[in-house]
């Protein structure tokens, strides 16, 4: 019976598994193909990506994203461990509750209302103050800063939540003003969660194309918006060598932010 | 003594609320100087809040506090002669132990010297030689309480607040380390004032008392006084066993009032000059100021209740008998252990119940 059970438990994972990852697997393997036919096997070979090295669209396209990705991280870091701290360590101001809320709103909200409403600020800004003049990395990154801040933010305040206060209490008992606190004991005690962060808000800008698409100008073209237009005139085989470097960066940042986070987990023990 | 070492931490109506929730109501105390002085309370009776206010963690909704002389109700920690131990040891746990202990003086700018000295010192005085690098999650509970201790003394404040300090160690570490907390605020002559809801802990540290509930204090002593002439019945049932015995005035006049006591056997003189309007009230017997025997008490004039063992605990050094007199109440009895025989009384037999008629307290509410 319980043998029976477990069987089935265990067939349910690999089916479920199965479905998530061999699409991604196929991927990765006709990425070796050496046929120019993307669904025709023709024996292993490294030449899309030799070929994708040499194409001058997909190296910019790859710099641009790298770019706005490692802005996006930084800022988003900066701007959502202080919501996370103010969340976390400001129990009463006037509009809490607004303002917790209005924080983790870009979390829920669909990326085309999200890119939708940032384009029409852009366009409007543009209108009225002049800037920004064009669009393109600029307004890209403000976009991406703008829901990448929202996970720091949850991050940052979830793990604040777990730090007992009374160690930032006793560090203002024994003579540290509050900024002085913040950089002794708050920050090098969250310094691992806002790692996670960093490369959680830089695999989510890296990964993002709706948003990136709307408010986007000419010139602009990062790695997905590429991905997109390329397979739109069909299917070539570069993209899947192209998808499958992006799937090991990806997993690489996921995975050390994991490995971050399980571990500070365990020193707090 | 000047005023100053009388009234050295003074602390002036003090309430505190938190929304509707009155923690603090309205508190006047006075700490001498190097006294070591307990809060003692329930969860919830506001000493923890108390606590934090003299550290000035918590800003007081109302009162002032003077220490030294010097008013501090607006002063932030930072600036305060004060330092606290809380209850968790709030150790930072990305710093070593010299660091931890050290760190009160690298804020005041002292020289690294300097430091190193006062370190070695300090971790010499709370027995932690050798333990400068280790990190707070290589210590034991004990050693971490340590380092919380060496680290809120170091820089001599005048003042040191305790939060629980002995909740978080087993029983054992607990007597010994009362002990040496003991030894050092005789080494060091601070002024410690702790918060515990332990009150074998308050008894035994304590030059002083002060029982709290509800935000208010109900009764402050010494340690003895409190015990023995407990203000009320609350204070009475807070501070170790006591039997509480429900008893009916049957007669006042000037100084004596009478009272009949079906457990203890009929009526009972007291001399009291406070008249009291209730009619009901309560008289208490400490556990271990009966007299339990199997044969009739020799002397004559002693009173006694006649009663059945109805259940006996053996702790070792003494046993707690719980015995239902005649008239169906139940006493509880403690009896030190002097002899290496045999338990004499046991279950379901007979006894006298005797006692000295100064051990009796008459109690109202």
């Amino acid at each position: 019976m319980l043998n029976q059970r477990s069987r089935f438990i265990f067939s349910a994972l690999c089916f479920g598994f199965a479905f998530l990852y061999i699409p991604i697997l196929l991927v990765i393997i006709y990425s070796f193909n050496d046929s120019r036919l993307v669904t025709v096997w023709g024996g292993w070979s490294v030449r899309w990506y030799v070929e994708l090295f040499n194409n001058e669209n997909v190296l910019n396209a790859a710099l641009l994203s790298f770019q706005i990705a490692a802005i996006t991280a930084t800022f988003a870091t900066i701007m959502g461990t202080m919501a996370g701290f103010i969340m976390a360590r400001i129990k009463k101001f006037r509009g809490r509750m607004l303002f917790s809320g209005m924080i983790a709103s870009p979390l829920v909200m669909p990326e085309v209302i999200t890119g939708l409403s940032l384009l029409l600020l852009f366009v409007s800004l543009q209108n009225s103050i002049g800037w920004p003049a064009s669009r393109g990395m600029n307004t890209i990154t403000i976009a991406h800063i703008t829901f990448s801040m929202a996970y720091v933010a949850v991050i940052i305040q979830s793990r604040l939540t777990e730090v007992n206060e009374s160690l930032e209490e006793a560090a203002m008992d024994l003579g540290a003003r509050p900024l002085r606190v913040l950089w002794d004991i708050t920050l090098p005690i969250i310094f691992p969660a806002m790692v996670s962060g960093w490369l959680l808000s830089f695999t989510l800008s890296l990964d993002d194309l709706v948003i990136a698409s709307f408010v986007s100008g000419p010139g602009a073209t990062t790695l997905p918006m590429l991905i997109f237009s390329k397979v739109r005139l069909g299917v070539s085989p570069d993209i899947n060598a192209l998808a499958t470097i992006l799937i090991v960066v990806v997993t690489l940042g996921l995975c050390i932010a994991a490995w971050i986070t399980s571990r500070q987990n365990r020193s707090a023990r | 003594m000047t005023s100053n070492e009388e009234n050295f931490i003074e602390i002036k109506g003090i309430s505190k609320n938190f929304g509707e929730v009155v923690a603090v109501d309205n508190v006047d105390l006075a700490i001498k100087k190097g006294e070591l002085f307990s809060i003692l309370g329930a969860s919830g009776s506001g000493k923890t809040t108390l606590l934090r206010i003299l550290a000035g963690l918590e800003i007081p909704s109302q009162g002032s506090i003077l220490i030294d002389g010097v008013d501090m109700t607006s002063m932030a920690p930072y600036d305060r002669p004060v330092n606290i131990m809380f209850q968790n040891y709030a150790l930072f746990p990305h710093m070593s132990v010299f660091d931890n202990i050290a760190y009160g003086l690298k804020k005041e700018g002292m020289d690294k010297e300097s430091i190193q000295e006062k370190v070695e010192r300090m971790l010499a005085l709370v027995k932690l030689e050798g333990y400068e690098n280790r990190k707070p999650n290589q210590l034991s509970g004990g050693q971490s309480q340590r380092v919380a201790l060496a680290r809120s003394l170091i820089k001599e404040p005048k003042v040191l607040l305790l939060d629980e300090p002995m909740a978080a160690l087993d029983k054992k570490l607990r007597q010994s380390t009362q002990f040496e907390l003991m030894d050092i605020h005789d080494e060091l002559g601070i002024t410690f004032v702790i918060v515990t809801h332990d009150q074998e802990e308050a008894m035994t540290l304590s030059d002083r008392i002060a029982i709290m509930e509800e935000g208010h204090f109900v009764q402050i002593g010494s340690p003895n006084l409190i015990y023995e002439n407990p203000k009320s019945k609350f204070v009475a049932d807070f501070l170790g066993n006591i039997n509480l015995l429900e008893a009916k005035i049957t007669e006042q006049n000037d100084g004596q009032i009478v009272v009949d006591c079906a457990a203890l056997g009929g009526e009972l003189k007291f001399n009291q000059t406070e008249q009291s309007n209730a009619l009901e009230m309560t008289v208490a017997l400490r556990p271990e100021k009966v007299m339990i025997e199997k044969s009739l008490p020799t002397n004559d004039e002693q009173k006694h209740v006649k009663g059945i063992v109805e259940d006996f605990g053996y702790f070792g050094n003494l046993s707690i008998y719980r015995v239902r007199t005649e008239s169906g109440h139940i006493i509880q009895v403690s009896k030190q252990n002097r002899d290496r025989v045999e338990q004499s009384i046991k279950w379901e037999d007979e006894v006298y119940l005797s006692w000295d008629n100064d051990s009796l307290m008459l109690l109202g509410e």
